[in-house]
């Protein structure tokens, strides 16, 4: 009791300022801004369902992405100014590669996909192949300026279809994996996504086409909202709160 | 119909609602964004390029890697 009057004793004269900023209250707003962060959660669920279908390499992955985005997210809530990009998409000079280039990339994409998918699924030289592009891209994703996205049309209310699509897609794909006989053991009765991708990726010109369409979206993933150096600048706080 | 047929069926609807909506968009008076757009939106941040990567590098790892 004598803690606590001495506790008392000091809260009026101090400031609510002074308390708000104490480490253990910003701990507990930075775990509260990351867990209700929508991406936050869907990574972490991903990361659980992977793990609990026996594969824990894959769900420790998804809830080191969910840390990294919940912490990026987080400094950017907290971020006074920084390098934020006016540029319209489509308007930029960035990483968009002069059409040699592209038709180059291109060519090398097709070769690395045709290698590749003459692998089979699940072995050491197939984890390289992925691992290799994936983390080039995220390092990219992590270190590269930020295009500004030009305001689309509608107002925020209308992605509404699409986000109830995702999870209506998400719910009916969880329906598949707990209708399996154990969530190691694929069915033909409630095929998953996966389970259905297997057939296709059983033989050489499917794992390659899929490959490539991996490839090709995180290829639009990265060169739809990373500018070049170039196509950044500096702005102030002001204008970066309009950009918001 | 066998449950396979359903849970095929449940992906074929899935799938046209995504048709469905991407055609909607495209029409000027529609209040739907089209899939870019959201897409676009989602990665206008580098907390949202940074998760849609990190999902875009697990779906390659779940469909390949060990």
């Amino acid at each position: 009791m004598k803690g606590t009057s001495r506790w008392v004793k000091a809260w009026p004269a101090t400031p609510l300022g002074r308390v708000r900023d104490q480490p253990s209250a910003r701990l507990l707003r930075h775990v509260a801004a990351i867990t209700g962060d929508a991406r936050v959660s869907v990574l972490l669920l991903a990361g659980f369902f992977d793990g609990i279908s026996d594969n824990w390499v894959h769900g420790i992955v998804l809830w080191g992405a969910a840390a990294a985005v919940g912490t990026e997210a987080n400094s950017e809530r907290h971020a006074a100014g920084g390098i934020v990009s006016t540029t319209p998409v489509g308007q930029a000079d960035a990483v968009s590669p002069p059409s040699w280039r592209a038709a180059v990339i291109a060519g090398l994409a097709v070769t690395y996909a045709i290698v590749v998918g003459s692998w089979h699924r699940y072995t050491w030289p197939t984890t390289a192949a992925i691992l290799l592009p994936a983390l080039l891209l995220l390092v990219i994703a992590w270190r590269a300026p930020v295009i500004h996205q030009s305001k689309p049309r509608s107002s925020s209310g209308s992605t509404r279809p699409w986000v109830a699509l995702g999870i209506a897609a998400g719910l009916w794909e969880l329906l598949a994996l707990v209708g399996q006989p154990s969530l190691t053991e694929g069915s033909y009765d409630h095929p998953t996504f996966s389970f259905l991708m297997d057939s296709v990726l059983a033989n050489h010109l499917g794992r390659s086409l899929t490959f490539l369409a991996w490839l090709s979206l995180g290829w639009f993933l990265i060169t739809t909202t990373t500018a070049s150096p170039r196509a950044t600048h500096e702005t102030a706080p002001e204008a970066r709160r309009d950009l918001a | 119909m066998t449950w396979h047929e359903i849970t095929i069926g449940g992906y074929a609807v899935l799938l046209l609602a995504a048709i469905g909506l991407q055609l909607n968009a495209r029409d000027p008076r529609s209040r739907i964004p089209s899939l870019r757009e959201v897409l676009s939106r989602f990665l206008a941040s580098r907390s949202g390029r940074i998760a849609a990567l990190a999902a875009w590098a697990w779906l390659g790892m779940h469909f390949f890697a060990l």
